[in-house]
């Protein structure tokens, strides 16, 4: 229950202030590990993020109450903020003209999801509303159990007890404008099979239907599914081959989840009572956080969001954002499934030379996934191990990326170009040093141009993108301020050639300067790390050797911190055995 | 940080809790203060099975519209196995009939066919150990007081059984015995350190045996143990290091006493767990861990053992806490504690690669 302040403050005879900016946030994410508060407060004019508190989460049993961590959270966040949020009851305090009481905006995530068991309905497998669909659903926690096409739905009884024994949580039908005589009846068929599988549970524990097909078989299909006023309808998904309308479906499918899931986590409809918030999906802050980098960058900008229940993945450049969530590929208990799935013979030769020459890398690689399945919070003891958590991870990032490409209108063969990378979750405990994490990337993505880089340690991305929406000029305030950690600029060089041949040459000077502070002529094979000094402004010219041409690239406004200019001098792609290199070669300015 | 602990113990009262996690159409066939065999029945869930469709018309030879006369049961109606659907007369007085192979509910009749719900089945947990109701938790289960050991394990391939422990082995980290595969293992819960070949798990499968406890399996072999029809328990995990010294030594004590593995899917813990009959007099009682919302901290002089790395197994004591990030090796900056092990040794290890000895 939100508590005015006033009431405890005796603040009742105060004249009422005048309205002015909301100057204190509050923001929880109610994650599958973790909960996390984030205070953020307005000071001298700009907001910044003044404390943070990660709890384990609770909403699974023994404590099956999510608010109990979402409390703790908050309590944590007051002990370090030294900022009264509750009072001796555990009310919110909503904020009063007093500094250092109460807060003005309650903003509430979710991101523990459960799986969403999905069934697709199309006229054809060929149809592109198929493909539509199925990139569509893999922004949502879900899973593709059946897809029922003219072609595939012969056989009344067999898709009917399918759907019986095997209720789905919602069914998608779909298909683009009609091609020739026959191609309605399809679809119909289908719709007819699902409409008599659905209609055998009772209407309260029907699957969720929702028709986003052309408007041609509108009514024949209508009919033949036979669910009334229960079909939940939406414009054509993908009315022909070139167009999509997703808007109106994801919003739809939003709903469903929203309204389905939320009920479904032990104590959340008590937090939504207690603080007056409905939550978000985490997923929708991630992707209005990485449209406002695209648009910021004015390029492709992707986050990596690597953790124990899935790898999410949203890539967005001006007008396009797309958020793929692989919960296949987490870093939990799908671990050993994945582990069969991974080409590990190929993989493990990435695995660092320390391990045993007598025991086969591909085994071991094998039997440290599983063993990660089991215990999931474990971080590398031994250097070797470290070795085996860089190379899982990069094996599931780079299924991850590869099979997303196509949606994405990239080729999986080509080196990935992007202008921004945003990294968060438990790859960053895995991979411990930034020189670890980087050669990860570098290997998982096969990146090329150059590409600047951050992670998120304060799990700040998806609630900063939901307050961008309510407050942007809070949400500005703090991303650019200090709600992210620069690793730098991760400069992959495109092409292959000839190993120790000259591929890049790198000059760094202050900003306004002409004299370098660094001069360095990187090879075809080297790892080489570029320090900058602290303090100050810098400028990195960047010149790319090919042969006849230099191509040459400068890296403005670098702000000398802890940040480094990382620059991989190995092929695009990767060749094995002659790219497994890891050692960096550091240099620092004189 | 949630720290992860492993239950060892011996000689106790303790309570563990056999429960569905569903709340609809549990019975509770036992009341509080009733004692327990194994075998007995402790919570029944009323389970969907799911539908069966008769294809009556085609059956008869009928058009779907023609059904309607032929029809000897309507929707609503309940049918048992065998019951008359459709009749179809013939010449000479002689007929085709179309009966029911379920028994269940008529829910539609569609397109000529008869959908028939299958009358929901009753899926029993039993209590697979002797002890007393302490506690009958109202439409999910009962809290079953127990006297003996218990040993919480890293995984099972989520079949529960029970049998009588039988040692297979010569030490924590061997294989079977391949004698042992010949000899009488029935009601056997077979006890090896390390199983690496799928041999084995073939041989165990076929011998009578109720279920395995093994201390680790090999990588090649994880997926196909977990779809084995037999109860299989890892006290460690995947790998080749075998079992937890002091929980094999435990097992060794208790050979031949009345066994169960638990899959934690019906407990409150969510634990594989080993539970043994003791005859012995318990000590003392725990109580369930999980009444309060509560976390377990780190503790000078607690035994834990660690569960990654190289030294993954090995077991040690706390000799001093970080309560400030500490960086290790890699980099990583975790809290955690300095360990001394069995031989000597003392180097810190991250909180999160502790398993604390309970």
């Amino acid at each position: 229950m939100i508590q005015e302040a006033n009431t405890e403050d005796q603040l009742k005879d105060q004249p009422p202030a005048p309205p002015k900016a909301p100057s204190t946030f509050l923001l929880v994410d109610i994650g599958e590990r973790h909960t996390t508060a984030l205070l953020i407060q307005r000071v001298a004019g700009f907001c910044r993020l003044v404390s943070r508190a990660a709890v384990p989460s609770t909403h699974k049993s023994p404590h099956s109450n999510a608010g109990d961590g979402v409390l703790e959270a908050i309590q944590t966040l007051e002990e370090i903020g030294n900022q009264k949020i509750l009072t001796s009851n555990n009310d919110l305090v909503l904020h009063t003209e007093q500094r250092g009481r109460g807060i003005d905006k309650f903003l509430i995530s979710i991101s523990m999801e459960r799986i969403i068991r999905t069934v697709v309905v199309a006229p054809s497998v060929e149809d592109p509303a198929v493909e539509s669909a199925v990139h569509l659903l893999q922004r949502f926690p879900s899973k593709l159990e059946k897809l029922f096409t003219g072609g595939n739905t012969h056989d009344l009884i067999e898709d009917v007890t399918w759907l019986a024994n095997n209720r789905p949580d919602l069914v998608l039908i779909v298909g683009s404008d009609p091609r020739g005589r026959g191609y309605g009846k399809q679809i119909v068929r289908a719709a007819t099979h699902v409409g008599i599988g659905v209609r055998q549970f009772s209407k309260a524990s029907r699957p969720e239907v929702i028709y986003a097909a052309s408007g041609h078989w509108d009514e024949d299909v209508k009919q033949a599914l036979d669910l009334g006023a229960e079909l939940k309808t939406a414009p054509n998904l993908r009315p022909d081959a070139r167009h999509e309308r997703v808007k109106p479906v994801r919003k739809l499918i939003e709903d469903v989840i929203r309204r389905d899931h939320l009920s479904q986590i032990p104590g959340l409809v008590e937090v939504m009572r207690w603080s007056g918030e409905v939550p978000y999906a985490r997923n929708e802050g991630l992707a209005i956080f990485a449209r406002f980098q695209a648009a910021l960058v004015d390029g492709p900008v992707l986050i990596l969001d690597h953790d124990v229940n899935g790898l999410t993945m949203v890539y967005a450049k001006p007008n396009f954002t797309d958020l793929i969530i692989r919960s296949d590929l987490g870093l939990g208990k799908t671990l050993g499934q994945a582990a069969g799935e991974l080409d590990l013979a190929e993989l493990s030769q990435w695995v660092g030379t320390t391990s045993s020459a007598a025991e086969n890398s591909e085994n071991l690689l094998h039997t440290h996934m599983i063993n990660r399945s089991l215990f999931p919070n474990a971080i590398a003891q031994s250097k070797q191990e470290l070795s085996l958590d860089l190379v899982m991870l990069q094996g599931l990032i780079r299924k991850g990326v590869q099979e997303a490409s196509n949606a994405w209108g990239l080729d999986p063969e080509v080196p990935l170009s992007i202008k921004r990378l945003f990294v968060r979750g438990k790859i960053l405990e895995l991979t411990g040093d930034g020189e670890s994490l980087i050669l990860t990337l570098f290997n998982a993505l096969q990146l090329q141009g150059e590409c600047e880089t951050f992670i998120d340690p304060h799990n700040a991305m998806a609630l900063l993108g939901q307050l961008l929406e309510q407050e942007p000029t809070a949400a500005v305030d703090v991303i650019e301020a200090d709600a992210f950690l620069s690793l730098g600029w991760l400069v992959g060089i495109p092409g292959r050639g000839r190993k120790g041949k000259n591929a890049v040459s790198v000059e760094l000077k202050e900003s306004n300067s002409t004299e370098p502070i660094v001069q360095e002529n990187i090879a075809r094979g080297d790892l080489v790390s570029i320090g900058l000094p602290n303090g100050g402004n810098y400028e990195a010219t960047l010149r790319y050797k090919r042969i006849g041409l230099s191509n040459m690239k400068t890296l403005e406004e670098i702000e000398g911190f802890k940040a480094r200019i990382w620059v991989d001098g190995r092929g695009r792609p990767a060749v094995l055995p002659d790219d497994q290199i890891s050692m960096w070669n550091h240099i620092s300015p004189t | 940080m949630s720290l992860h602990t492993t239950i060892i113990e011996s000689n106790k009262k303790f309570v563990i809790h056999r429960m569905f996690d569903t709340d609809s159409n549990i019975r509770i066939p036992v009341s509080s203060g009733q004692t327990l065999s194994p075998v007995q029945i402790v919570a029944q869930a009323h389970q969907e099975t799911g539908y069966e469709i008769v294809t009556a018309a085609k059956q008869l030879g009928i058009g779907p519209s023609d059904l309607k006369s032929h029809l000897k049961a309507q929707v609503g109606d309940q049918v048992k196995l065998g019951s008359l659907l459709a009749e179809k007369r013939r010449a000479f007085g002689r007929s085709i009939h179309v009966s029911s192979e379920v028994a269940g509910t008529i829910v539609d009749i569609i397109n000529g066919n008869i959908f028939i719900a299958r009358t929901p089945e009753d899926v029993n947990l039993r209590a697979l150990v002797s002890g007393q109701v302490t506690q009958v938790l109202q439409n999910k289960g009962v809290a079953i007081e127990v006297e003996g050991a218990r040993i919480q394990a890293v995984w099972s391939n989520d079949i529960e059984g029970s049998g009588q422990l039988m040692i297979q082995t010569e030490s924590p980290t061997s294989k079977i015995n391949m004698a042992a595969l010949d000899a009488d293992l029935f009601n056997a819960i077979v006890v090896v350190g390390h199983i690496e070949s799928p041999n084995t798990l073939h041989r165990l499968a076929e011998s009578g045996a109720k279920g395995v406890i093994a201390g680790t399996i090999s990588a090649e072999l994880f997926q196909s143990a977990a779809g084995w029809n037999l109860p299989l328990v890892l006290t460690d995990g995947a790998g080749f290091g075998g079992m937890y010294p002091p929980m094999f030594q435990m097992l060794s004590e208790n050979s031949g006493k009345e066994t169960a593995l638990f899959n934690g899917k019906y407990s409150l813990s969510g634990r594989a767990e080993i539970v043994i009959a003791q005859d012995a007099p318990a000590e003392t009682i725990t109580s369930s861990p999980h009444k309060n919302f509560s976390r377990t901290e780190l503790a000078l002089g607690q035994t834990v053992r660690l569960i990654t790395g190289e030294n993954r197994g090995k077991s040690g004591t706390i000799q001093k806490i970080y309560n400030w990030p500490q960086i290790t090796i890699n980099g990583v900056r975790s809290k955690g504690a300095d360990v001394e092990f069995e031989n000597g040794e003392q180097f810190f290890v991250p909180t999160p690669n502790l398993d604390i000895i309970m």
